[in-house]
C-alpha cells in the first residue's frame, strides 16, 4: 500500500514538473510555430538565481520568488532580443535561432559562472511525510501539489480571463485573431512571460530534488518535457499536460521496478516506448487528427 | 497612448514616399485637427475630384503590393463612399484578395495609400485599423473553432473598447442572429457551416465597425444559403453600414452592390456603377464568358 501510494506521489511529482515544462513549451509553439530549445536555459536561469540570492543570504521564500519572476523576465527578454527579430522567419530559421541561444547561454554559464555544480541548499521541506499513515517524499509531494496548483491556476487563467481567451483565439488563428483587435506583441509577450514563469517553477521543483545547479540543467528535463509536448500533439494544450504525467508516470515505474542490472536502460526504453507511440499516433495521444500543427 | 504608438510607428517605417503624415492621432472617429484637415482636403482636392473640400469616406491610392517577386496588385486606386456597397470583382489571381489584405494591414504596400476617414492606415497594424472601425469578415469562415459563440463574440467586441459602447451589441447580435444564442455556450467548430458563417458576420459587427469587408462570403455554401447571406449584407448597409464585397459569384454581388471594380491580373480593368459594369464588353472576356449567365 505505502509503496504504491509512494510512486504514485514520485509519478506524479516528475510527471508535475514535465507537465509545466512541455506546456511551455507548448504555449510559445502554440501562438509562434516556435520550439524553443532555449527553454531549459530558462529553468538553469533559476537555479543560479536560487544560487546566489541565497549565497547573498536572503529568505528562502523570497529566493524562490525571485527565481521563478527571474525566468519569466529572462523568457521576456528572449522574446524581445533574439525571437522578435526573426519574427516572420521561417520554422527553421526560428528553430536554429533558438538551437543558437541555447547553446551560448550554456557556454555564457560555463564561462562566467562555472562548469561545475553549484550546491543549493534549499531543505526546508521534510525529506518524508506522513499522510493518514502512508508516508511519501515531502518534495514529491510538494512538486505534485505545487504543479497542480498551477496547472488549475493556468487553466482559469486560459478559460476566464480576456487575455487568455485571447491567447487562446491567437493560437488558433493569428490573422484572425488581430482582426478582433487583439494586439498581436501583447499575447506573444504574455506567452512568453507565462512560459518563463513555467520554466522558473519547474526549475525552483528540479533544484529542489537535485539540490545544485550546473550549466546543463535544463537539457534534460526540457528534452523529456520536449518529448511530452511531441506525444501530447503540440496543439492541445491538455493533452500535453497529460503526456508530461504520462511521462513521469512511465520513468518512476521503470525506475521503481526494473531489476538494478537493467536501470541503466530506465530512459533507453522509455525513448523506445515513446518511438512506439508517435509510429502509431504521429500526431501526437491527445490532438484530434484535425488540429496537427 | 495612440499618439505614442502612431509616433513610434512614424519613426520606425518613414514615409518612403515623402509624402506628408496625415495619420490624425485623435481620439475618436472623425476629429481633425484643422490644420490636418486642411492638409487632407487640399490632397484630396486634386485626387478625388468630384467632392472638393469633403474628405472621402475611404480611398485607395495608387496602390502596389507585391510578394517576393510577384507584383500581385498594379496601381489601383478607388473610392467608397460612407452607406455604399461597392464590389471587388474578378476571377482568381486578379488581386482582390491581396488588395483586401493590404487594407487591414495582413500584407504590407509596396506603393501607394490607402485612407479611411481622412486618416492614412497604408502603415498601420491590423488590431490598430480595426479600432478605427474598418473590419473583415475572412473568407472561409474562420471562427475560432476551439472558443465557444460566446468566446468569439465576445472576441470580437475587443477592438470596440475606446470607441462608442452604447448598448448591448452582444445582445443585439444575438437577437438577429437567433441560433447564435442558442448555442451560445457550444464551441464554434461544432456549428454548421451557414450557422458560423452568421458567427463570423455576427463577430464582425460586435466591434462596431464603420467599414465591413466581405472576402468570399457565397464560398463554399450552398446556394440558398449564399442568397441568404447576401440578403443580410444588404440589410447590413441600411444599419448604417459601408460595405466592400469581394466576391467570385458575379450576379449575387452586382445584385446588391451600387458600384462594381473589376481587376483583372493585379490592375483595374473596368469600374463603374452597377449598370454600366454589367454591360461591359470587357467584364465578359474577364471572365472568360463563365460567368455570362448570371449576369
Amino acid at each position: 500500500m505505502t509503496s504504491v501510494v509512494q510512486d504514485i506521489v514520485n509519478g506524479l511529482g516528475l510527471g508535475g514538473t514535465y507537465a509545466l515544462l512541455a506546456l511551455g513549451l507548448a504555449l510559445v509553439f502554440s501562438i509562434l510555430r516556435l520550439i524553443n530549445f532555449a527553454y531549459g536555459e530558462l529553468m538553469t536561469i533559476t537555479g543560479y538565481i536560487l544560487f546566489f540570492a541565497l549565497g547573498a543570504g536572503l529568505a528562502t521564500p523570497l529566493v524562490i520568488v525571485l527565481g521563478i519572476v527571474g525566468a519569466g523576465v529572462a523568457s521576456v527578454a528572449m522574446e524581445r532580443a533574439v525571437f522578435r527579430p526573426f519574427r516572420n522567419a521561417d520554422a527553421t530559421t526560428l528553430l536554429l535561432t533558438s538551437f543558437a541561444l541555447s547553446v551560448a547561454l550554456q557556454t555564457l554559464f560555463q564561462a562566467t559562472i562555472s562548469a561545475n555544480a553549484k550546491g543549493v541548499d534549499l531543505s526546508f521541506i521534510p525529506g518524508l511525510i506522513f499522510i493518514a499513515g502512508v508516508q511519501v517524499g515531502g518534495t514529491q509531494l510538494v512538486s505534485t501539489v505545487t504543479s497542480l496548483v498551477v496547472l488549475v491556476c493556468l487553466g482559469t487563467f486560459l478559460m476566464r480571463t480576456t487575455l487568455g481567451v485571447s491567447i487562446r483565439a491567437t493560437a488558433e488563428n493569428f490573422h484572425v485573431a488581430r482582426l478582433m483587435g487583439i494586439r498581436a506583441n501583447r499575447v506573444i509577450v504574455s506567452s512568453f512571460l507565462v512560459s518563463g514563469l513555467l520554466a522558473g517553477v519547474a526549475g525552483v521543483l528540479w533544484v529542489i530534488q537535485i539540490a545544485s545547479v550546473n550549466p546543463l540543467m535544463g537539457t534534460t528535463p526540457v528534452l523529456k518535457a520536449f518529448v511530452a509536448a511531441i506525444v501530447g500533439g503540440l496543439g492541445s494544450l491538455r493533452g500535453v499536460v497529460l503526456a508530461g504525467f504520462l511521462l513521469g508516470f512511465l520513468e518512476t515505474l521503470l525506475q521503481t521496478y526494473l531489476p538494478g542490472s537493467a536501470s541503466g536502460y530506465r530512459d533507453a526504453m522509455l525513448w523506445v516506448i515513446l518511438i512506439g507511440v508517435l509510429l502509431l499516433r504521429p500526431q501526437g495521444l491527445f490532438a484530434p487528427a484535425a488540429e496537427r500543427a | 497612448m495612440a499618439l505614442l504608438r502612431l509616433t513610434r510607428h512614424r519613426r520606425t517605417r518613414p514615409d518612403r514616399r515623402g509624402e506628408s503624415d496625415d495619420r490624425v492621432p485623435a481620439s475618436n472617429g472623425v476629429e481633425v485637427s484643422q490644420h490636418h484637415a486642411d492638409t487632407i482636403s487640399k490632397e484630396h482636392g486634386a485626387g478625388a475630384g468630384a467632392g472638393g473640400s469633403q474628405v472621402p469616406f475611404f480611398e485607395i491610392s495608387d496602390l502596389s503590393v507585391a510578394y517576393g517577386g510577384i507584383q500581385a496588385l498594379r496601381q489601383l486606386s478607388l473610392h467608397v463612399a460612407e452607406g455604399e456597397i461597392v464590389a471587388l470583382l474578378g476571377p482568381n489571381g486578379a488581386g482582390k484578395t491581396t488588395t483586401l489584405k493590404a487594407i487591414v494591414g495582413w500584407t504590407p504596400a509596396n506603393r501607394g495609400r490607402i485612407m479611411f476617414e481622412g486618416r492614412n492606415i497604408t502603415r498601420l497594424k491590423t488590431e490598430d485599423i480595426v479600432r478605427l472601425g474598418v473590419t473583415m469578415v475572412p473568407q472561409g469562415r474562420q471562427v475560432f473553432s476551439r472558443l465557444t459563440v460566446a468566446e468569439n463574440l465576445m472576441l470580437g467586441g475587443l477592438a470596440r473598447a475606446g470607441r462608442s459602447s452604447n448598448g448591448d451589441m452582444a445582445s443585439d447580435m444575438l437577437d438577429m442572429f437567433t441560433v447564435l444564442r442558442e448555442r451560445n455556450r457550444e464551441l464554434a467548430g461544432n456549428l454548421s457551416g451557414g450557422e458560423q458563417q452568421q458567427l463570423v458576420i455576427a463577430r464582425a459587427l460586435m466591434s462596431n465597425p464603420r467599414l465591413v469587408i466581405f472576402d468570399e462570403p457565397s464560398l463554399g455554401l450552398a446556394p440558398a444559403l449564399a442568397t441568404r447571406t447576401f440578403e443580410l449584407v444588404a440589410r447590413l448597409r441600411s444599419r448604417g453600414l459601408t460595405i466592400i464585397i469581394v466576391e467570385q459569384n458575379v450576379g449575387l454581388a452586382l445584385a446588391i452592390s451600387d458600384r462594381a471594380y473589376v481587376l483583372a491580373g493585379g490592375q483595374l480593368a473596368v469600374s463603374g456603377d452597377v449598370a454600366s459594369v454589367r454591360k461591359s464588353p470587357q467584364l465578359k472576356e474577364i471572365f472568360l464568358g463563365i460567368e455570362s449567365a448570371a449576369l
